[in-house]
């Protein structure tokens, strides 16, 4: 009988074990910096966790002192946008607020309001009122703005309806200028009318643009003048502004009949606008069609270049080549995504762009990174408490990943932050 | 998740099938066929905000209207009353140099707007907000060139010496925003059981559940271009919309239908049977067609009409918000089964009618017995039953129509002027509308030649009339003070000859003292 055969364990080589060897015994010397080495490590952990401490109870007392949003220590991140957001705080010292916009180096927020006495307010980072502006001379009845942009002079174009025009005011509130037509502003006007160039020391002090009424002062003195504006100058009538990222103010016009998008090259705009004489590219005309709009609001473009444009009587997003041709469009219907009523947009990192539904009460987010626009996720809903919308109407993204959002039936400003 | 999809596919269905046909109106109030997305716009099967039933896309009726018309996606923007066009062309004064007139940019609505409103309220004070001069042929024209002229009061102007108004806020209006919704209604309100008023001012006090809206006077889905004093001839689209008649009205939409398949309008009497759908009780009512119609200003002459049934408008109230099978065949049913344009009419009665104020249908209309107010309808005149309104020339229908909310306006007295009608609120009063013989016509003077009805930046010095609410008193007029009566009275010498004042010979106004 054969014996099974077993298998055996094949041996581990093990190394030898060696006694170890007995500890030298530590001089006193030795032991003692041994000894102070420990002490001061822990005292350097010790002063560090003061310090942790100190700061928590610094934030600590000043959010018990005064209940401010505490300050946004976010740094500049890279991530992507088509990411959710999260709900931070509420501005709330505004009326109806249509457009939001930030300065350059995002330390200025800059709501314009619909409702009370219609005013361009300013409020810092943390949502502190610092100051409020309004084209002079003129009263909350003869006033409206709509949308709102600012290039990176820091300079503020805004829509007013009443005036057909887009007011340009400097970063502290003055009106500087306005774009009264194609090929007309106001210093433009006054160059004309003063021997070809702008007068020195010019200070805009009464604009009436319901009346075309403009009173000024300079080195000539005080000057009252009405507009009378050639014909060349039309159509204008201005309605959504958006800067690209090479600094053309593309704005959309809804004069009747002749909705459309119009792009002003970034050159036309450098320094004064008193020889204002801009190649305006036109495309798309009113109506339901594809290469159509019915009251465009804003424009914006992805990283290739493409325009989308917030189409909102038609209910969509139209998209258009950078050739300026018509591509396609998104967000009409009835399925998970599609718009109601599509009003300021913004283009956030990797292509994500944010739609302000308004009664939608959400913002919608679509995924543009690719051949074919995917709906994401949508921010929001309607509601009155905090994070809720009622008409979100304008978004603005900055470079910290914050989002500010005009929620005008709700008469706030609301923070969200990636 | 694919419960919520098929839930979601079958509303989507819904939505495209209770969609009805129509060319008629215009924009999203218009144009619905069968495979609209246009109710999506504002209504929502399952994701609704509203909470009034009416499953809208915004919270309430006025922030719905308001997310277009308040400049960013209508040309009339309610808000700061005025037309938010741009015309191609030159621009002075905010108006083009190709023509000017009603409807073009910058020019004010006519019914103004509920915050703001462009218009000229300083009557003929040429020194105030470039106002009119006070010249024979101003005056002359601002009286007898009724239609056109009327629009001076709203810087309607089609004279190109004329100014633009600017904008001013709003010193009174109907009160329709989210933060107006409890009001007075002025001359309105029950009569209580020992045939007096309920109080002094008879205010009519809304429900919890009721609401003055946009809705109460416009039908968002269009009106399907209807308009009397066409009798022949398609119906222009009619950009107002206004209802046929407002919700709770004395009044039903004239019979017969005209053109079905391209167009229609109604023109003559119908005796509706059970298909048209009608309760039994009202098989065999005649509905008559009015013999005039209620003519409102705008670039092209509209006409909107009432008849006087109001048993039948309130059957047709019980309508309000159901959804009847489109196989009835009943004119404010869906049809899709005619290539016909029914635009509209669907929709006209979609609202709650005469349950919509704290009105009853027997208190609704204030009568005089002779004696005493009264709410017994067989007390009026002339009346038992639906014909309650008494003394009222037929064709005076704007009257009517504004008469739905303040329905005392109703009461006797307005033929003669000399007869009390009982009420505190409306003793001896003006006449309105085409009601006396030497008024009778078109064109002739209603509430809205007088009031706006959105909102007036006109002012008043004093209240004008006692006990009203409404800051600065201006209670809607049209011009500052009493200047609205210079509409008519522009000669002093003239001014009591009531009878004959529209037609009576021109004093020209003595020139304010100058500065």
């Amino acid at each position: 009988m054969a014996t099974p055969e077993i298998n055996e364990p094949t041996p581990v080589e093990t190394e030898a074990e060696t006694p170890a060897a007995p500890p030298v015994p530590l001089t006193p010397e030795e032991k003692e910096e041994q000894d102070e080495k420990k002490r001061r490590l822990l005292l350097l952990l010790l002063l560090l966790l003061l310090v942790c401490l100190c700061c928590v109870c610094g934030l600590l007392g000043r959010y018990l002192i005064k209940k401010e949003p505490l300050p946004n220590i976010i740094i500049p991140t890279q991530v992507s946008v088509c990411t959710r957001p999260a709900y931070k705080f509420s501005i709330n010292n505004v009326d109806g607020p249509v457009s939001v916009a930030l300065s350059p180096d995002g330390n200025r927020i800059y709501a314009a309001e619909t409702g009370g006495s219609r005013l361009v307010k300013v409020f810092d980072r943390d949502g502190n009122f610092v100051t409020s502006f309004a084209p002079p001379g003129t009263d909350k009845a003869n006033r409206e703005p709509k949308y709102m942009a600012i290039d990176k002079q820091g300079r503020i174009f805004l829509v007013d309806r009443t005036s057909q025009a887009i007011d340009i005011y400097d970063p502290n509130g003055n009106l500087i200028d306005a774009i009264i037509g194609q090929q007309m502003t106001l210093t433009k006007y006054i160059a004309q009318q003063s021997g070809g160039s702008v007068p020195g020391g010019l200070i805009i002090t009464h604009y009436e643009g319901i009346n075309k009424n403009l009173t000024y002062t300079s080195d000539l003195g005080l000057k009252t003048i009405h507009l009378t504006i050639p014909e060349e100058n039309y159509p204008f009538s201005p309605l959504g502004l958006r800067f690209d990222a090479d600094g053309n103010l593309i704005y959309t016009d809804t004069t009747t009949d002749a909705h459309s998008v119009r792009v002003i090259p970034a050159a036309a705009l450098e320094g004064d606008l008193s020889a204002f004489a801009p190649v305006i590219a036109t495309f798309g005309s009113e109506g339901p069609g594809n290469e159509q709009f019915q009251f465009p609001q804003t424009v914006v473009k992805d990283g290739r270049g493409n325009f989308y444009i917030s189409d909102g009587n038609n209910a969509r997003v139209s998209v258009w080549t950078p050739e300026r041709a018509y591509k396609t469009f998104f967000g009409f219907g009835q399925t998970q995504g599609a718009l109601n009523l599509p009003r300021g947009m913004w283009m956030a990192r990797g292509d994500c762009l944010v739609v302000a539904d308004a009664v939608g009460s959400t913002l919608r987010v679509y995924n543009v990174s690719g051949d074919e626009p995917q709906f994401a996720f949508d921010i929001g809903e309607f509601g009155l408490e905090e994070g809720k919308f009622n008409y979100p109407i304008d978004v603005y993204i900055d470079g910290t990943g914050r989002l500010y959002i005009a929620d005008r039936d709700n008469n706030r400003i609301q923070v969200w932050s990636y | 998740m694919k419960k919520l999809l098929f839930a979601m596919a079958l509303g989507a269905i819904l939505i495209l099938a209770l969609a009805t046909t129509a060319t008629a109106d215009n924009g999203p109030h218009g144009g619905f066929n069968g495979s609209t997305e246009a109710c999506a716009s504002c209504h929502r099967a399952h994701s609704a905000i509203s909470s009034d039933g009416f499953l809208l896309v915004a919270s309430d009726v006025y922030s719905l209207c308001t997310s277009c018309h308040d400049g960013t996606g209508a040309y009339t923007n309610v808000v700061d009353g005025y037309y938010d066009t741009a015309i191609p062309g030159p621009d002075t004064h905010g108006k083009g140099s190709w023509a000017g007139g009603w409807g073009d940019a910058g020019y004010g609505l006519f019914g103004g707007g509920f915050v703001n409103a462009r218009m000229l309220t300083d009557y003929g004070n040429a020194s105030n907000e470039g106002g009119l001069a006070n010249t024979t042929a101003n005056a002359a024209a601002d009286r007898n060139n009724s239609l056109t002229s009327w629009a001076r009061m709203n810087a309607y102007d089609t004279s190109a010496a004329s100014p633009l108004a600017v904008g001013r806020a709003a010193t009174s209006n109907h009160d329709v925003s989210t933060a107006g919704r409890s009001g007075t209604v002025w001359g309105s309100g029950n009569i209580n059981a020992g045939g007096t008023l309920a109080n002094n001012w008879g205010a009519g006090t809304f429900t919890g559940a009721t609401e003055l809206e946009c809705t109460s006077c416009h039908d968002p889905h269009g009106n399907a271009g209807k308009q009397w004093g066409s009798a022949t001839g398609a119906p222009y689209p009619s950009y107002r919309i206004l209802r046929f008649q407002p919700g709770g009205s004395n009044g039903f939409e004239v019979a017969g239908e005209v053109g079905a398949g391209a167009a229609f309008y109604w023109n003559t009497a119908q005796t509706w049977s059970a298909a048209n759908g009608i309760a039994a009780g009202y098989v065999g009512q005649t509905v008559i067609p009015s013999v005039a119609g209620v003519q409102v200003p705008d670039t092209t002459v509209k006409w909107y009409s009432l008849n006087n049934n109001p048993a039948l408008d309130r059957t047709v109230s019980s309508y309000s918000t159901r959804y009847v099978p489109a196989a009835v065949n009943s004119p404010y049913v869906a049809n899709f089964a005619g290539a016909g344009d029914y635009g509209g009419r669907y929709y006209a009665y979609k609202r709650p009618a005469v349950t919509a104020f704290n009105i009853t249908a027997t208190s609704r209309v204030a009568c005089f017995d002779g004696t005493t107010m009264t709410a017994n309808a067989a007390d009026c005149a002339g009346g038992t039953g639906g014909t309650a309104f008494n003394n009222q020339a037929p064709h005076d229908v704007m009257g009517y129509w504004c008469a739905t909310c303040h329905d005392r306006y109703l009461a006797p007295g307005l033929a003669s002027r000399s007869t009390d009608s009982g009420d505190p609120g409306y003793h001896y009063r003006h006449r309105a509308g085409a009601s006396g013989a030497t008024l009778a016509g078109a064109g002739t003077y209603t509430c809205v030649d007088c009031h706006n009805a959105h909102g007036t930046a006109a002012t008043a010095s004093s209240a004008l009339a006692s006990n009203a609410s409404y800051a600065g008193g201006s209670v809607l007029l049209k011009a500052d003070n009493r200047a609205i009566c210079l509409r008519c009275h522009a000669g002093a010498v003239n001014f009591f000859n009531v009878t004959t004042s529209p037609t009576a010979p021109i004093i020209v106004p003595v020139a304010a003292p100058g500065p």
